[in-house]
């Protein structure tokens, strides 16, 4: 682990990428220039080939007209009724599974005997489509927020509580070992040892249950729902609105990708100063 | 007094995950049936193990079940099968090209991480309902795990391997056979299942909107109906299928580097 870290932290120099050439410069910048160069060109494509016609507008819709299918949108106060619920449900049903995973997590991970027994159920439920649970959850909680909030919920819980139990049982021994040797009590090795040190499991765990969340209340508002951005999706897809679609789909991608760098960046951040402290 | 328990708890010790984990399950079951006789809690919401099991071998032997269970399967045989065909060599080509990693990786990037099923209207829009549909959906729950596992092995091949091969006149078509494939494998069979597992959310959610047939298709109709112990039969299934799937491909993975630790 500590190996991996000291990998990352040192920069790689390389000869050509330190000139200050031009040269150099495209090498350095090499990855975001030839990004945004097929980005560019892919856009500047779908753009000609939707004027064009060489394929049906319905199927691909351009990306001119889904600029204005969003600008129509954000200026509509219709829409963001639809974006407070989904984010109602995301941000409650994540809370919950925040709670439970961590706290839970925690629990079982530091009583192993705990985990073995719920180990059948947390295993079957984390190898499920958890989403399959869907038609039950309605039937429990009927078509409004509630549903969708069980559905992040059960999305969201499951890497979390999985990874915070891994954490824990990924603690050197050794570490433990000397807290209990020096005479530090159970509660002070679980708050001084066990926790920091599982702390970036646990923040991985909360990576992917965020991107799970998200997953949750858009698929169960696309399943039945009166309201939301999953609604949203579904019925500009039933009318054929591809444009309107296009938009909402990006939008649920941009929340997704921009949720991911920022945990990311949070996760370096702490795993960097476990690397401080523990030299 | 505990010389006596010694033999027993020493069994205990050695076996207490199965114990444990068996008997909380066994709990849950008798605790399960046990409210859903009573009427505790409605039949229609929790049904019984009972009634579930009566309904699934019912269904079993009148074939109708083994009918949507084959269906699932084949959908998701095809959408698995093509989305390893192109996420495979795509990944082994990013991993292995800075160029085509570069331009490609907005794209995975992104589609990795969108949630796919909001794409489903769009590919209702452009296959329509069915089949095709669904083993689209499948393959795209699939192949981005696959991407960039093989992505991640294929950058995880010791550079210094490469660099031994290339001083001794190796050519880039034996690097990659002879090198970077076999170093990468271990990698890319994670992703294989990952895949496997994101390929059965895929073909369930798939027909859980837009299928006609199907265990999706089960789930949805049973719930829709109200029909709470068809519904867990049919989950029932679908979780059962994704264990074995995951064992099934983690003893693969096993053998696999196993026999490369091994044979080194």
């Amino acid at each position: 682990m500590e190996q991996t870290n000291q990998d990352k932290i040192l920069p790689e120099v390389d000869a050509i990428t330190a000139r200050k050439t031009f040269r150099g410069r495209f090498f350095r910048n090499e990855r975001w220039l030839i990004g945004a160069a097929t980005i560019v060109l892919f856009l500047v494509v779908w753009e000609v080939a939707g004027r064009k016609n060489w394929v049906d507008q319905t199927f691909i819709s351009r990306p001119s007209l889904v600029v204005r299918a969003a600008i129509q949108m954000l200026t509509s106060p219709d829409f963001y009724g639809h974006l407070s619920v989904s984010a109602i449900e995301f941000f409650v049903g994540f809370a919950a599974a925040l709670l439970v995973g961590v706290g839970f997590g925690l629990f079982i991970g530091w009583y192993k005997n705990l985990e073995y027994s719920f180990e059948p159920f947390i295993m079957a439920l984390y190898s499920t489509p958890r989403d399959a649970l869907i038609p039950l959850i309605i039937i429990w909680l009927g078509i409004g927020l509630y549903s969708k909030m069980a559905v992040v919920f059960l999305g969201a819980v499951f890497p979390i509580l999985v990874n915070t139990v891994a954490g824990i049982q990924n603690v050197d021994p050794v570490l433990i070992r000397a807290a209990k040797s020096f005479g530090a009590k159970e509660r002070a090795i679980f708050r001084k040892v066990v926790l920091p040190a599982s702390l970036p499991y646990m923040i991985a765990g909360i990576r992917l249950g965020v991107g799970r969340g998200l997953i949750g209340f858009v698929i169960g508002e696309m399943y039945v729902a009166e309201k939301g951005i999953g609604f949203l999706i579904m019925r500009a897809g039933s009318v054929l609105k591809t444009d309107d679609l296009l938009f909402l789909v990006s939008i649920i991608a941009g929340v997704g990708v921009l949720s991911n760098q920022l945990i990311r960046k949070f996760e370096e951040k702490v795993s960097r100063w476990r690397f401080e402290r523990s030299v | 007094m505990e010389k006596q328990s010694r033999p027993w708890s020493r069994f205990f010790r050695r076996y207490k995950r199965v114990i444990l984990g068996t008997t909380t399950f066994v709990l849950f079951v008798l605790v399960w049936e046990a409210v859903g006789r009573t009427k505790l809690i409605p039949p229609i919401f929790i049904s019984r193990p009972s009634i579930i099991l009566q309904v699934m071998v019912r269904e079993l032997i009148r074939g109708k079940l083994l009918f949507h269970m084959t269906t699932s399967l084949l959908e998701l045989t095809w959408g698995y099968l093509i989305s390893i065909v192109i996420g495979v060599p795509l990944g082994l080509l990013m991993g292995r090209y800075r160029k085509i990693e570069f331009s490609l990786d907005p794209f995975t990037m992104l589609l990795y991480s969108t949630p796919i099923i909001a794409l489903y209207p769009l590919i209702i829009i452009w296959a329509g309902i069915g089949k095709t549909s669904i083993v689209i959906i499948t393959l795209l729950f699939a192949v981005f795990p696959i991407i960039v596992n093989t992505f991640t092995g294929v950058q995880s091949v010791d550079p210094s391997l490469i660099r031994a091969a290339r001083s001794f006149g190796a050519r880039e078509g034996q690097i990659f056979y002879k090198i970077v494939l076999p170093a990468a494998i271990p990698i890319v069979i994670a992703g294989l299942r990952l895949g496997l597992g994101r390929a059965l959310i895929g073909v369930v959610i798939g027909e859980m909107f837009g299928g006609t047939a199907g265990l999706g298709y089960l789930i949805a109709y049973s719930g829709a109906f109200f029909k709470t112990a068809n519904l867990f039969a049919s989950l029932l299934i679908v979780v059962l299928m994704g264990i074995v799937f995951t064992q099934a491909l983690k003893k693969v993975e096993e053998t696999v580097s196993r026999h490369r630790y091994g044979g080194g």
